[in-house]
């Protein structure tokens, strides 16, 4: 099981990557007393039967790995959600797309802690390919978009180090902010 | 506070690049790849990233590329690292924590040393049938 609540929405985004996707969304939405995580994609999507076995932990398409029995990546967030008492959906169409939600409550006592979120976004930003990255993230009545193309041409490229903390930074200002608009200055 | 933007985001790195000196031959750099899958994730990669990034400027290395990438094979010795570098050989590293992943830094990539005890030869059995 993943430590964070960034390492499970990291790895559904890598996934979304090897679906060969152009265009990923991430949307991280907190309201209220929910925080709705979404990881869409426009890769090669699922069968209905494929669907129903990609949540089985003892399950893959063996194509990463022909010998391998086993992916993960879906079975730990929907076991995250059936921990918290959550919802967990998946909708994929073959060759159109999947999109993965899992509808949390935050103040659960079993929710994992979050982890670095401005990291989490660098990161998802940074994965090898060209696809469209969207990253929407919503604290209650304030919000940010960041996309990925727009991004890249800001720092002139993701080929180094010093861009990567770049974007990082960058992320954290607007972490910052959206928090200082919802909590006033000081917040802890 | 106002939002920081990203003319803003453009200045800063117009700033950085200028203290980054220009790279001498292209093909001269060191990549550093970390196999970031669900079993490296697990194991904790995504702080050893953080770890080789941090270190990397630190340490002011201009020439280093940091990639992520899917799972290498090496499940069982997860998180794993590929150091590849002029001068050196081809070198994949297993169960990199946050400190190996400093001393790769420090030992083989400063300094030309191998962290033997990290060294990894091949991926697990069922990958290799």
């Amino acid at each position: 099981m993943h430590a964070t609540l960034s390492d499970v929405l990291y790895d559904l985004v890598q996934n979304a990557v090897e679906a060969r996707a152009t265009v990923i969304t991430l949307d991280y939405l907190e309201e209220g007393g929910v925080l709705t995580c979404c990881v869409g994609d426009n890769g090669c999507g699922m069968t209905p039967e494929e669907m129903n076995q990609a949540t089985d932990p003892f399950y893959t398409n063996g194509e990463k790995h022909v010998h391998r029995r086993v992916g993960l990546g879906l079975a730990f967030a929907k076991q995250l959600c059936e921990t918290v008492g959550g919802e967990f959906h998946l909708d994929s169409r073959k060759d159109e797309g999947t999109s993965v939600a899992l509808v949390l409550p935050r103040d659960h006592v079993d929710m994992p802690p979050v982890g670095d979120l401005p990291y989490l976004f660098a990161q998802v930003m940074f994965l090898e390919g060209e696809y469209e990255m969207l990253v929407h993230r919503r604290l209650e009545n304030s919000s940010y978009r960041v996309c990925r193309v727009e991004l890249r041409e800001s720092v002139g490229g993701f080929e180094d180090v010093q861009a990567f903390s770049l974007v990082k930074f960058y992320f954290e200002r607007l972490e910052e902010e959206i928090k200082e608009e919802v909590y006033g200055k000081n917040h802890a | 506070m106002a939002k920081i933007t990203l003319e803003e985001l453009r200045r800063l790195r117009e700033q950085t690049k200028a203290d980054i000196e220009k790279r001498e031959v292209e093909g001269k750099e060191t990549l550093v790849i970390v196999g970031m899958g669900t079993c490296g994730i697990a194991a904790g990669a995504r702080e050893t990233l953080k770890a080789f990034v941090e270190t990397i400027e630190k340490l002011g290395l201009k020439d280093v590329v940091v990639k992520q990438t899917g799972c290498m094979g090496y499940c069982y010795v997860e998180p794993t690292v590929e150091v590849v570098m002029p001068d050196m050989p081809r070198t994949i590293y297993g169960k990199v924590n946050a400190d190996v992943a400093r001393k790769i830094v420090e030992d083989h990539i400063v300094h030309k040393k191998l962290v033997s005890e990290h060294v990894m030869d091949k991926p697990a059995a069922d990958i290799m049938k």
